[in-house]
């Protein structure tokens, strides 16, 4: 395990803590007749139309201006395969956590990304496929091989779910008397693991004294007070202010870096996967439509969806509509420069336009970091007779999309045709 | 014996019938609490556990409990009393008198008690019970340590709540010679036009009502970390 998030396949050691085998999560009874209660557990369903081939038409699209854009989320859906009335929460999905990496799994609300997560601890059980865990078969375990299981995998939650009724040192302590720890050893280690999350003082305070960024401190020291090999972070950070939220991100990478935890994120947030994580997967209705290294992700996304991910985290690429007004401000050829992967942490557009009778003006687009390494692309508009040589010159030394002119555009193909999956 | 005029409280005469009939009530009031009370508790958990979506869901227990409590509940307690007659002087051996008050009283109190706390626990977050099964807790732990601290505070209000159902149980008592101050009431104050007796013993049911009411809201702001 490496210190910093390495280069391209994380921190991660190679052998899988996690694995999911063609997993099947089902929710609902099937329904017997029209106007029958649905989901018990999911709420509400909708029916819309399928595709041809058994898929469900998209409805999770972006309104709004580019990258500023707000996502609507995908309600769960009745899918063809399943019983009327019932929800695949998690459908067919074969995945594979490795020891020691960050793990995300990133989605819109409804997509199943919190079921996936409740089969590693069982706290849902799975229909079909198979589950290990550290070597355990988590399908095939009772009640009892369960409690063993689970206190050797952490839980952070949104709502933190701490006991009001508890003290901080007793919350952190609880699953320790659980344990079975002596009142003596619990103490230390309560110390201990207050001291590990910047509590130190507040052992003796209820939760609701508290602040939210503390509270979820609270939440993460209690989860790692059996010292388990795995983490899961609920939407961990999503009920925390943006300064709170890199505060708890730093603890749980620590968490990560120090004590070799594996951790699983689930967040709506690409800029959470963008900060924490090493691996990420896309979800959406029940199914992982895209994983791997958090920057190649970033870098080459594959699926319409994972780039409007991208782009609520980094608003670097104009959407569709943006490149629409942009063409009404500037009529000349926009050219969309991305980093490339292994480059340098510049564009250089020097180099593309000297001695050409060209003009090159950024119109949009932004540089950042993603897993501590430059990451972003500018959209520049060029005009003049020197244009074409331009636009050949740059794509030799930068990744490079073509959006042509006002007068003959062409589409940015990232930005895919909504029902594309 | 001495004739009383209506509309008069003599210390030598009634004062000390109504010592008596405060500690009457008292002891059947607390007798039955404590025991009721924590029959009822059980109770309550046996219903919030195995309703639908709860930890124990099973449809046949649930379905049992419920109808019970649901017949029992609505009867009036005065015919209740009556009605369950023949078991108590099974159970207790007498069917008139304080202890035999006590018998019905707990039975009723039982049921409203389960009521009480599987209402409360019904309004605990589901989130608490998710993380401490997500720990490795086992069902029953969930229950009985978790679930029931966290909801501690609603169920000691729930408890004084009780209080003032089951002092009127006590004062309905009277009708079977249960003793009291509701006895104290009807035979001293109602029956003999004597209206002083009847406010006094009000007062003074009142006043028990106010000391309990709260030491319930004391212990449950001890007890509530919100």
């Amino acid at each position: 395990m490496s210190a910093t998030p390495a280069p391209t396949a994380g921190a991660a050691s190679g052998t899988p803590i996690i694995r999911f085998t063609d997993v099947t999560k089902v929710f609902g009874r099937p329904r017997r007749g029209a106007g029958d209660r649905s989901s018990r557990r999911r709420g509400t369903t909708v029916s819309l139309p399928a595709t041809t081939d058994g898929r469900i038409a998209k409805s999770a699209g972006v309104v709004g201006g580019g990258g500023m854009g707000m996502v609507i989320p995908d309600g769960p859906l009745d899918v063809p395969g399943a019983a009327p009335g019932q929800v695949r929460a998690v459908d067919g999905v074969t995945l594979e956590i490795e020891r020691g990496e960050v793990f995300g799994v990133v989605g819109y609300s409804g997509a199943g990304k919190s079921t996936l997560v409740r089969l590693i601890n069982a706290l849902e059980r799975a229909d079909s496929g198979r589950i290990e865990v550290d070597g355990r078969d988590v399908t095939a375990l009772g009640e009892r091989g369960l409690r063993s299981l689970r206190a050797d995998i952490g839980m952070v939650f949104q709502q933190f779910n701490l006991f009001s009724a508890r003290t901080v040192a007793a919350n952190v302590g609880y699953p320790l008397r659980l344990a079975g720890w002596s009142r003596g050893d619990r103490r230390e280690r309560v110390a201990e693991l207050l001291d590990f999350v910047g509590l130190a003082d507040k052992a003796r305070q209820y939760p609701a004294q508290l602040s939210g960024g503390q509270k979820q401190r609270v939440g993460i020291a209690r989860a790692l007070a059996t010292s388990p090999s795995i983490l899961l972070a609920d939407e961990a950070t999503s009920a925390l202010d943006p300064e709170t939220t890199r505060d708890v991100l730093d603890l749980l990478r620590r968490a990560n870096r120090e004590l070799g935890l594996t951790i699983v994120v689930i967040t709506h947030e690409m800029s959470v996967v963008q900060h924490a994580c090493h691996r990420v997967a896309v979800m959406e209705q029940g199914r992982v439509v895209e994983s791997g290294p958090v920057y190649s992700v970033f870098a080459d996304p594959q699926q319409a969806a994972t780039q409007r991910f991208i782009q609520t985290a980094l608003h670097d690429r104009p959407g569709p509509d943006v490149v629409e007004r942009l063409r009404e401000r500037h009529p000349g050829r926009l050219v969309v420069v991305t980093l490339r992967e292994t480059g340098r942490s510049s564009i250089e557009l020097t180099a593309a336009t000297r001695g050409l009778d060209v003009t090159a003006n950024v119109v949009f687009g932004g540089l950042t970091e993603v897993q501590d390494r430059p990451f972003g692309s500018v959209t520049i508009e060029l005009a003049g007779p020197g244009t074409d040589e331009a636009v050949a010159r740059l794509a030799q030394h930068a990744s490079i999309t073509d959006l042509g002119t006002a007068a003959a555009p062409a589409a940015d193909p990232r930005w895919g045709q909504g029902a594309r999956s | 014996m001495t004739i009383l005029a209506a509309n008069e409280f003599q210390w030598d005469y009634h004062g000390p019938m109504l010592w008596t009939a405060i500690g009457e009530t008292l002891q059947m009031v607390l007798v039955t609490l404590v025991v009721g009370g924590l029959l009822g508790l059980v109770l309550g958990l046996a219903l919030y556990g195995t309703r639908r979506g709860s930890m124990f869901e099973n449809r046949v227990v649930y379905g049992v409990l419920n109808t019970v409590v649901n017949i029992v509940r609505p009867i009036p307690f005065i015919i209740f009393i009556t009605a369950v007659r023949p078991l108590t002087l099974e159970v207790i051996g007498r069917s008139l008198g304080t202890a035999a008050a006590i018998f019905p009283m707990i039975i009723m109190c039982v049921m409203a008690t389960s009521r009480i706390v599987e209402q409360n626990l019904v309004a605990s977050d589901a989130g608490v019970i998710e993380a401490a099964r997500a720990m490795g807790a086992s069902r029953m732990h969930v229950l009985l340590r978790v679930l029931v601290p966290e909801q501690l505070a609603p169920l000691i209000l729930g408890y004084a709540f009780l209080f003032v159902g089951v002092l009127d149980m006590s004062a309905m008592a009277g009708a079977i010679g249960g003793g009291g101050l509701g006895q104290f009431a009807l035979t001293y104050g109602y029956q003999r036009y004597n209206d002083y007796i009847t406010w006094i013993a009000v007062a003074v049911m009142i006043v028990l009502v106010q000391v309990v009411q709260q030491l319930g809201n004391w212990l449950a702001r001890r007890t509530l970390h919100r």
